[in-house]
């Protein structure tokens, strides 16, 4: 079972502002997907080794040479609020 | 030409010989967008630009220059692939004014071998979705019966092929994205094998799942495209260096000497009965076709949606974590004041970008990557995925390509299972499993239920084995009989 508290301490962590109505609609429904997904506990792992990438792929060596690959007018384009070629956020102090 | 049915094959054949102009048949898809995408919401963006890029194709033939295999061919974006100076939302008020710098590999190789890009098209947000209802721009709807979803969260591409909005379609597979709404709107599409295709450019929900893969009217036209997407990309480095075949010209419906599998566990599900039937007359042909039928075993399978939940969403916490109302995306509005702190900057910018099912997942993901859960639910996950994996690879030792169901039944009501999450989630039971191994799969049109919905038959085979998966395709779309059923839009 997730309190709403435990939610409140998760939607910190993901920096993610969460109303009241979506504090409690959330601590029931990760409550009861989380309790379902408890069955994969049963499964004996023992020794066995996480696997991140599933298809075998080799690692290369590229040349290490210099590209443009954007430009920083174009990189900045969608910047909310900028100064220069600098991203502008509020003050915080 | 009749532009609206031609075949990829078809219409470029009649851009190249001139007997129509690239710009003809950009026009002529995109009045059809004009006329039906009111009726299906299929597309969030259209390109204005798209009849410049057919004319530059078309001044390219007039001048005798060689042009690539797509010449002239409209294509629908899934809205979640860069396009250099075209809008791309990935379906999220957060990104809802976003214009990338640059083009998604995939666009790029598209558009280098003639293709046209006519738009971008509707999906579940940030692809977190089977049925497009969590799309900040309106659900996208099923051109066979508008009352259906088309599934997700490549429905705008499967719903936009199916009405022929466009001749061929692109979309993204995390956990079934590509193959269930093919499957609901009856059309083909393939995920091909993860390194593939680059993921280069592409709005990022679940790295080590994501793949991006061609949606279109046939076989051949699916490996066509296919061909010109996928191949190793310098900016990423998870792309194999394989070499990638010419699957459309080695296409061979001859299933002799082939071994199909069907995994016993998939059967034992409680599947409609419609689907059923459309699995066992799949079944009925590629034998006939000379293959071999034998059953498999892969006992992991049916934890494949707790499995693909727990990192799909663990690393969707991580991915997501860019949108932060700095660089780029939605900001929460601070003109007339100053934010307490820049964690409380952040959370409202989010708290405001994101839509519910996104929160669900991030919040999921966090919560099974925060500490004293990882071990019990991020690393669990992934151990587990070994073992999934380890199964596919036994079952291949036995057979050549499974064959199943892509979905326990067809395209479901819009509005029927927005409301129980877990039950939505469990929709993904026969193709999460595909993504978490690794493996190209693909869904072929297999028939249709008594309510006139489409029933797609799911493929799936080895690691780099898309070859196989295009022939067992190519048998059951060449033994199928023609049919003269339209979507209800057309």
């Amino acid at each position: 079972m997730i309190s709403k508290e435990n939610v409140q301490q998760v939607s910190h962590l993901a920096r993610l502002r969460l109303t009241e109505d979506e504090l409690q609609l959330l601590a029931e429904q990760l409550s009861s997907v989380l309790d379902h997904f408890q069955e994969i506990v049963k499964v004996d792992t023992k020794g066995v080794v996480p696997l991140v990438t599933a298809s075998d792929i080799a690692m290369y060596l590229r040349e290490d040479k210099v590209e443009r690959v954007s430009d920083t007018e174009k990189l900045m384009q969608n910047a909310p609020e900028k100064s220069g070629h600098l991203f502008k956020v509020p003050p915080v102090v | 030409v009749d532009l609206t049915q031609a075949t990829l094959f078809e219409i470029r054949e009649a851009v190249q010989s001139r007997k129509t102009s690239a710009v003809e048949v950009t026009e002529h898809f995109l009045a059809r967008v004009k006329n039906l995408n009111p009726k299906l919401n299929a597309f969030i963006t259209v390109n204005e630009k798209a009849i410049d890029a057919a004319k530059a194709v078309d001044a390219k033939i007039a001048s005798g220059a060689k042009v690539g295999p797509l010449a002239g061919v409209p294509v629908a974006v899934k809205d979640l692939l860069c396009t250099e100076g075209l809008r791309t939302t990935a379906g999220s008020k957060i990104l809802s004014e976003f214009i990338p710098p640059y083009s998604a590999t995939v666009v790029q190789r598209l558009e280098s071998s003639g293709a046209v890009v006519i738009g971008k098209t509707n999906l579940d947000e940030f692809a977190m979705g089977s049925s497009n209802e969590t799309s900040a721009f309106g659900a996208c709807l099923n051109p066979w019966n508008p009352e259906y979803v088309p599934g997700g969260s490549s429905g705008g591409s499967a719903s936009a092929l199916a009405a022929r909005l466009a001749p061929a379609a692109i979309g993204t597979d995390t956990g079934g994205s590509i193959r269930q709404p093919s499957s609901f709107c009856g059309v083909y599409g393939i995920k091909p094998t993860y390194g593939r295709v680059s993921r280069y450019g592409i709005v990022a929900y679940a790295s080590s799942l994501d793949q991006a893969g061609p949606m279109a009217q046939n076989t051949r036209d699916c490996a066509l495209l296919l061909e010109t997407m996928s191949g190793h990309c310098g900016f990423d480095a998870t792309t194999s260096q394989e070499e990638v075949p010419a699957w459309s010209s080695l296409l061979n419906d001859d299933l002799k000497g082939m071994t199909i599998g069907l995994p016993k566990e998939y059967f034992s599900e409680k599947i409609d009965p419609d689907t059923s039937a459309v699995v066992q007359n799949a079944i009925e042909i590629v034998k006939k076709r000379g293959a071999k039928i034998v059953e498999v075993s892969l006992p992991m399978a049916k934890h494949a949606v707790p499995i693909y939940y727990l990192i799909a969403t663990s690393e969707a916490s991580s991915n997501l974590a860019r949108y932060d109302g700095v660089r780029f995306g939605h900001r929460a509005d601070y003109s007339k004041r100053q934010a307490k702190n820049i964690e409380e900057f952040y959370s409202i910018t989010r708290g405001e970008g994101f839509g519910t099912e996104v929160k669900r997942r991030i919040m999921l993901g966090t919560y099974a990557l925060s500490s004293g859960y990882y071990d019990a639910y991020y690393q669990k996950a992934c151990q587990v995925r070994r073992l999934l994996r380890d199964d596919f690879t036994r079952a291949f030792q036995s057979c050549d390509v499974l064959l199943n169901p892509v979905t326990i039944s067809p395209a479901f009501k819009l509005g029927s299972r927005v409301k129980d999450v877990l039950e939505m989630y469990l929709n993904d039971i026969f193709t999460t499993s595909t993504n978490l191994a690794g493996l190209p799969g693909m869904s072929v049109p297999g028939g249709f239920s008594s309510q006139g919905l489409p029933i797609g038959v799911q493929l799936t085979a080895n690691h780099f084995a898309e070859q196989k998966i295009f022939n067992v395709a190519l048998a059951i779309e060449n033994a199928l009989p023609k049919t003269d059923k339209k979507p209800q839009v057309i």
